[in-house]
């Protein structure tokens, strides 16, 4: 069993005011984070995620429950004295200090000498691929680069954990793609116990050893990422973590579920007749070109051509359904109007509780 | 911090022991008193004063002040040990202030102690520096305390600020207002009788509305009210006519525009009035044109209420023009490019969406005139003739031949109540509503030119008034250079020289100008008072926007009465508070230093609050997750950051320090005269020549000390436009 | 209702904003201004609306010459990055603002406002003020306020960066549906491809104040004409391979030891640049299929739910993705990739 670095039992912390008739920003959160891992704590707005980052920093206080950094209590320890690195939304790097400057802070604070401090700064610019800008200001700097000398800056007094707040969502898109495996590429180098805020959850999958889903203040599953994909625990998981398909089926016995006019074998055991939930993802479902009226068969709605793929919404019986594929392989898209056959593959379904 | 503990109580120990306790005739300058420590009543410590010399009330601090060592040097956990100087320490304040307020003068002070335990010989006079050392270090022992014990995050530092800030706006704030709210209610014998402020206050010379009937002068009240609605009214439409030709037109000579907006804040108050005598008064020039070319009499039509709104707009639009430029500033011109592509032209967009959302900042702007009217004196002082105000009928109360206090206090009360409703209205209107933009990302459009009839309108208001400010400094600085204004026109130096001659001898220079010696006193006081005032202003500041705590709001409201209260109160607060033990300091320099820096604190406070809610809350924090501790981030990140406000608050520290008027009119004696009060005095006198001469001569003075403020401290980027500082987007 | 630039110019000073361009916009369409941070789409959709005025140049909307006319005289409205909703007055009054500004008397206005509040979806919000509203909500007040006009064009600034990730698809869909069902002339900026694609009809890709290129999402990704494009447009893995044309319609593209037949009419015999786009590629265990590229797994990276595979072969390194995540191949396995003639593009060097 992997060491526990950080520790949140119990925690909670009420709204100043009442906001929406919600009283606990977060509520009752228990976390427990390995040594070495990247967890992310993944949540629409308003979820909870980033007040209870800013606890583990000790920028707020919860009013019950502890937080244990490396075994030692830091509930009511202030910011400074817990060895963290933070990592902003906004980067927050002094505008009146160089990079050079930015970097060497927390070292100064300490008091270390100089010779140490420049060999210290150098090898983390290096690392983060700005190895010649420590004479640039910020303000002339662009995001990403500014970004990547507050990670530096973060990491470079060596911190016992490394907190991210939502730090990719200034970013345009395709640079948020190449910082995102920068930083987990630098996380795994040095090994360093990190939590990540984000409500980006391709971001989150991309990069995360274990992905926290946060909603209305509290933990609603906890896990990997295929876990959170696959096998989501509620529909709200389902929907938030990529596109899904929620479709009623029918149990017919043990070992079958009809949704539509399909029979598909999946064992459940819930009572025959009743309804049950199936996640259903869209690149999951095979579609192939069908006659008109032929049983098991939808109709195309909407095409979308996104380039590597095509999203399709195909209107099944009573339920419209998304579904998604590469048309590098299969010939020519569905136009709109066409039927197709939809067939589900049992291994690929998930029962909702 | 046990440390800090440590050495906290050993100097208060040494100082109880090593330093009279009481202030000395002569100061401790001269070393005399070393050998009276333990043999002289008036120069012996503490420690003897009360073994001695029978003082046993002091004896109880002087306790709390060992204990607190003991505390300090026992092994105790951190939390106990708060716990420990938390008892000691501020029992040793409690005491201190108990026997100060107790014993006085004249043995007890209060009518009950007198008959519980007595009568006593012993007297007891104003404290000195072993007292003083004793009570800081007292005040450090409490701080340390409630750090160990987890307020304020544990952190000594933000608790010893907390500390200084709260103890020096309660001594110097809290204690002399409230002192003079209690005077109201006190007859001749101190005694106390609540009714008695009715008496005072319910005379037809304060209320009476017979000027509605036409038939004579109303209540100096209603005079107030109405000039002060006035005075909002005008500064308000002056000021927005400025800031918009400032902001949205391309108006050739906005560097002119900025520095005559700029000007009468350096002018001292009555200046303004008294240019204007020069030129509307009975034998200003004007009139005198006027009887020459139309034969027409001349009147003083300027003595009264015309020439104090004239002069009130005069020195208070620049007030509201700096008020505005930022509302005006802060109207997003995205909502503007919005409204153009909606088929709003100009002029609708102008007043269908620009005016509207500026509506907070113009509440804001006028009530700020309003108030500044309320407590100005300077100006109906001098052009007010029988149109009286509050504030000269509690100069007259004081000054005048009526000597009667319980008056003057009870008018100061009714003056304190009518400024701080008009406050805490401000607060109401402006707290409510923000009309910043709603989403955070990205505001890049470009601000809008004025429509034309906008445009005309704000050309046709400011630009004559900014001409007659520029015909007004002209005549000022004219008004010097005369003979005798009026009746001779010769040009002439010689009231230059009468104020400001010099003249070499063997010893040195011999500054022999009439003017020099308060000169001199206002320079010098001034200039310790501005360092002074800049810091506490922004050290209260930065507890109020970045630190969490309880208290806060007291602490905002005691820090917006000291700029709600009128000088005049003030200043007469002072002399009532500080005239008589414990803190017996009327009369010398340390009081005026004090009027300046708590009068004016909250300039400094104002600009530290607007300048650090710029910077962003994460430079903090990301400081704090760098192992920053408090001090640390105050002084690497934040003060750097803050270095346009600093500059700021020192430069409005010393000028209004060199201008204020009201406050210290009350305090200035023979040997500290200032400049203002001096200059007051002479044109009361008649003696404008010399007046307007030191007047120019100060206006200069500011100027250059402006210019080497900005040199010395300021930056280059002062001259950027200051863009909200977040951890700086590309 | 429809959009002609004309050799428009946009300068600042001595820097040159825009170079150049000519576009139309066909009525009726969503035409997308894609490419990097400071290329000049914004620039551009600001002069269709009239907040900024060319250098040189004509733009035409509706056929009528608009070059020199203000933003207030043009028959076009836009949706702000920010929303730009008015923050003293309600929702109902915002959405009213530009009716009561073009005369329109206050009942009649009231009306069309309710009227373009149902059709955004928010029914009965009318008296809500701006700040109580989501990030969602605020955005569709801003584009019934736009609507209500009725404009010959309407332009999006881009108007889903403020959104959280999973508003944004759902908010794109309904402005795209909004769209087809209104048949709007539409013109969207946006730095985000993916989103380009889902949306239009038309992409026009500018950089550095020119236009790379245009064409239908589909044209733009199966045939960009240069390397820049290949990368923006999605993934690229460039390749190494050699051209060889069969006939004028079908070049045989040679990578390593791979011939593989691309429909291609322009391309030029000889070494060319090949980007193959990564689900164009399947992985299989050697041997493989006939005809796959062999090469041997450099990289193995999990991304959560798929592997991403870096497989050096004879015509560089290239990368591919992998739905299974239970068994993943390691490094240095043998692999031979099959390729789809559809993602292999010979890009103009």
């Amino acid at each position: 069993m992997a060491k526990v670095s950080i520790q949140l039992s119990g925690i909670s912390k009420r709204f100043d005011h009442t906001v929406k008739g919600e009283v606990y920003a977060v509520r009752d959160v228990n976390l427990a984070v390995a040594e070495g891992e990247l967890l992310t704590l993944l949540g629409p707005s308003g979820c909870g995620k980033s007040t209870t980052l800013r606890m583990i920093a000790g920028f707020e206080e919860p009013d019950e429950g502890t937080i244990s950094i490396d075994g030692k209590d830091v509930t009511h320890v202030l910011p400074n004295r817990r060895g963290i690195g933070f990592v902003f939304q906004n980067y927050a790097l002094f505008p009146h200090l160089s990079v050079y400057e930015n970097v060497a802070y927390a070292l100064r604070v300490q008091g270390k000498d100089e010779a140490s401090i420049k060999r210290a700064v150098t090898d983390v610019l290096g690392v983060v691929g700005l190895a010649n800008y420590e004479r640039q200001q910020p303000h002339q700097m662009s995001g990403g680069e500014q970004q990547r000398v507050a990670l530096a800056r973060a990491v470079v007094f060596q911190p016992k954990v490394l907190l991210f707040d939502e730090p990719l969502s200034n970013l345009d898109a395709k640079l948020r793609v190449e910082m995102r495996e920068q930083i987990r590429a630098l996380q795994k180098r040095i090994g360093i116990t990190t939590v990540y805020v984000t409500h980006d959850q391709e971001e989150a999958m991309a990069i995360s050893d274990r992905i926290a889903v946060m909603e209305r203040g509290q933990i609603v599953q906890d896990g990997t990422a295929p876990d959170l994909y696959y096998r989501p625990n509620t529909e709200f998981v389902a929907r938030f973590i990529g596109r899904t398909n929620l479709l009623d089926g029918r149990v017919v016995s043990a070992n079958e579920v009809e949704i539509e006019d399909q029979r598909v074998s999946l064992s459940t055991r819930r009572p025959v007749g009743s309804t049950v939930r199936l996640v259903v993802r869209p690149e999951m479902i095979d579609l192939a070109a069908a006659g008109e009226g032929e049983a098991g068969t939808g109709r195309v709605l909407q095409r979308t051509f996104l380039g590597e793929k095509t999203d399709y919404d195909i209107q099944f019986g009573n339920t419209k359904i998304q579904a998604c594929r590469s048309d590098a392989f299969r010939g020519a898209a569905f136009e709109i109007g066409a039927s197709v056959r939809l067939s589900f593959d049992p291994a690929n379904i998930h029962l909702l509780a | 911090m046990s440390r800090a503990a440590l050495s906290w109580s050993i100097a208060g120990l040494l100082a109880a022991v090593l330093l009279p306790w009481y202030g000395l005739e002569d100061g401790l300058g001269s070393g005399a008193w070393i050998a009276g420590l333990w043999s002289s009543e008036d120069a012996a410590s503490g420690l003897a004063q009360s073994i001695f010399f029978g003082r046993w009330w002091l004896a109880p601090t002087l306790a709390a002040s060992l204990g607190c060592l003991v505390v300090s040097l026992l092994p105790l956990a951190p939390a106990r040990r708060g716990t420990g100087l938390l008892i000691a320490g501020g029992g040793g304040v409690v005491l201190f202030a108990a026997q100060a307020f107790a014993v006085g003068l004249r043995g007890w002070n209060a009518g009950w102690l007198l008959s519980l335990l007595g009568e006593m010989e012993q007297r007891q006079v104003g404290i000195g520096a072993g007292a003083t050392i004793v009570l800081i270090a007292l005040l450090s022992l409490v701080s340390i305390g409630l750090a160990l014990r987890g307020a304020f995050g544990g952190d000594a530092f933000v608790a010893g600020a907390m500390t200084t800030v709260t103890a020096s706006i309660l001594l110097f704030t809290a204690w002399p207002i409230l002192h003079i709210l209690a005077q109201a209610f006190q007859d001749q014998d101190g005694a106390l009788r609540p009714l008695l402020i009715v008496d005072r206050l319910a005379e037809s010379k304060i209320w009476s509305l017979r000027c509605l009937a036409g038939s004579g002068g109303c209540g100096v009240v209603w005079n107030t009210l109405f000039l002060a609605l006035c005075c909002g009214v005008g500064s308000t439409v002056l000021g927005l006519s400025f800031a918009l030709i400032a902001t949205r037109t391309s108006f050739g000579f906005k560097k002119i525009l900025r520095v005559l907006t700029v000007l009468p804040i350096i002018t001292p108050p009555f200046v303004i009035g008294l240019a204007l005598i020069l030129l509307f008064g009975r034998s200003g020039l004007v009139n005198q044109l006027l009887d020459w070319s139309f034969g027409v009499q001349p009147t003083r039509w300027i003595y009264g209420f015309p020439g104090v709104l004239l002069a009130q707009l005069f020195a208070f639009t620049p007030v509201a023009f700096l008020v505005l430029i930022g509302v005006v500033e802060g109207v997003s011109p995205t909502l503007e490019e919005a409204s153009q592509t909606l088929r709003a032209n100009r002029w609708d967009t102008f007043v269908t969406i620009s005016l509207p959302l500026m509506r907070p900042g113009l509440a804001n702007a006028f009530l700020v005139g309003f108030i500044e009217s309320i407590a100005d004196f300077g100006n109906p002082i001098v052009l007010g003739g029988n149109f009286g105000v509050l504030s000269t009928e509690i100069y007259f109360a004081v000054v005048g031949a009526q000597l009667d206090y319980g008056r003057a206090a009870a008018l100061a009360l009714l003056l304190l109540v009518l400024a701080l409703g008009a406050f805490f209205l401000q607060r109401r209107i402006v707290g409510t509503r923000s009309y910043a933009t709603i989403s955070g990302k990205g505001d890049s459009g470009l601000a809008t030119p004025l429509p034309d009839a906008a445009r005309r309108v704000a050309h046709w208001i400011a630009l004559p008034w900014a001409g007659f400010t520029l015909l007004l400094y002209g005549f000022i600085l004219m008004g010097g250079l005369v003979k005798v204004w009026g009746r001779d026109y010769t040009p002439t130096l010689d009231h230059y020289a009468k104020a400001f001659s010099i003249e070499f001898s063997e010893g040195g220079v011999i500054w022999s100008g009439a003017a020099w010696n308060s000169f001199w006193t206002t320079v010098e006081l001034a200039a310790i008072a501005a360092p002074i005032t800049a810091a506490l202003g922004l050290l209260a500041a930065w507890l109020m926007v970045r630190q969490r705590f309880a208290g806060r709001g007291a602490l905002e409201f005691a820090t917006m009465l000291s700029f709600a209260v009128p000088g005049t109160v003030i200043g007469v607060a002072y002399v009532f508070a500080f005239n008589v033990p414990p803190l017996e300091i009327t009369g010398t320099a340390l009081i005026i230093v004090l009027c300046f820096v708590f009068r004016n604190m909250t300039v400094g406070l104002r600009a530290g609050v607007a300048a650090m809610s710029q910077i962003d809350r994460s430079l903090d924090e990301a400081s704090a997750t760098l192992r920053g501790r408090a001090p640390q981030t105050l002084f690497y990140v934040v003060m750097p950051l803050l270095r346009p406000a600093i500059v700021g608050a020192l430069v409005y520290g010393f000028v209004r320090a060199v201008t204020t008027v009201s406050a210290v009119v009350f305090l200035v004696t023979a040997e500290y005269d200032l400049a203002t009060t001096y200059i007051i005095l002479r044109v009361i006198n008649g003696d404008y020549g010399l007046a307007i001469a030191y007047s120019c001569a100060l206006i200069v003075l500011m100027l250059a000390v402006i210019l080497l403020i900005q040199f010395l401290v300021g930056d280059r980027r002062l001259g950027r436009r200051a863009l909200p500082v977040q951890g700086v987007r590309a | 209702m429809s959009v002609q630039f004309t050799n428009i110019v946009k300068r600042y000073g001595t820097t040159t904003a825009v170079c150049g361009i000519s576009f139309k916009v066909d009525s009726g369409t969503l035409v997308t201004l894609l490419g990097p941070s400071g290329c000049g789409k914004t620039t551009t959709l600001r002069m269709i609306a009239g907040l900024e005025l060319p250098s040189e140049g004509r733009i035409e909307i509706a056929g009528r010459d608009v070059t020199h006319l203000s933003a207030t005289q043009r028959d076009v409205s836009m949706v702000f990055q920010s929303y730009a909703l008015f923050p003293h007055m309600s929702v109902l009054e915002n959405v009213a603002y530009g009716l009561r500004r073009s005369g329109i008397a206050k009942e009649e206005a009231t009306r069309q406002a309710l009227e373009g509040l149902a059709q955004v979806g928010l029914e009965g919000y009318g008296q809500r003020q701006p700040s109580e509203l989501s990030g969602g909500q605020q955005q569709r007040v801003a584009v019934a306020r736009a609507l209500v006009l009725k404009p010959s064009v309407l332009l999006f600034d881009e108007p889903l960066s403020n959104l959280d990730a999973r508003l944004r698809r759902q908010m794109r869909e309904e402005i795209r549906e909004l769209q087809q069902r209104l048949r709007l002339t539409v013109v969207y900026v946006t730095h985000d491809q993916q989103e380009a694609m889902a949306v239009s009809d038309r992409i026009i890709v500018m950089n550095a104040g020119r236009i790379e290129q245009e064409g239908s999402p589909r044209d733009l990704y199966e045939r960009p004409a240069t390397p820049f494009l290949a990368r923006f447009m999605g993934e690229s893995n460039p390749a190494k391979g050699q051209v060889r044309r069969l006939d004028a319609a079908r070049v045989c593209v040679r990578l390593g030891s791979t011939e593989i037949e691309v429909a291609d009419s322009s391309a030029r015999e000889g070494a060319a640049t090949v980007a193959v786009r990564p689900e164009a590629i399947k992985v299989e265990t050697a041997p493989g299929s006939a005809n796959a590229l062999p090469g041997t797994i450099a990289k193995a990276s999990y991304l959560g739910t798929h592997m991403e595979y870096s497989i050096d072969t004879a015509a560089g390194t290239l990368f591919a993705t992998c739905p299974r995540v239970e068994r993943p191949l390691t490094t240095g396995t043998q692999v031979a990739l099959v390729l789809a003639p559809r993602g292999v593009i010979v890009v103009r060097d």
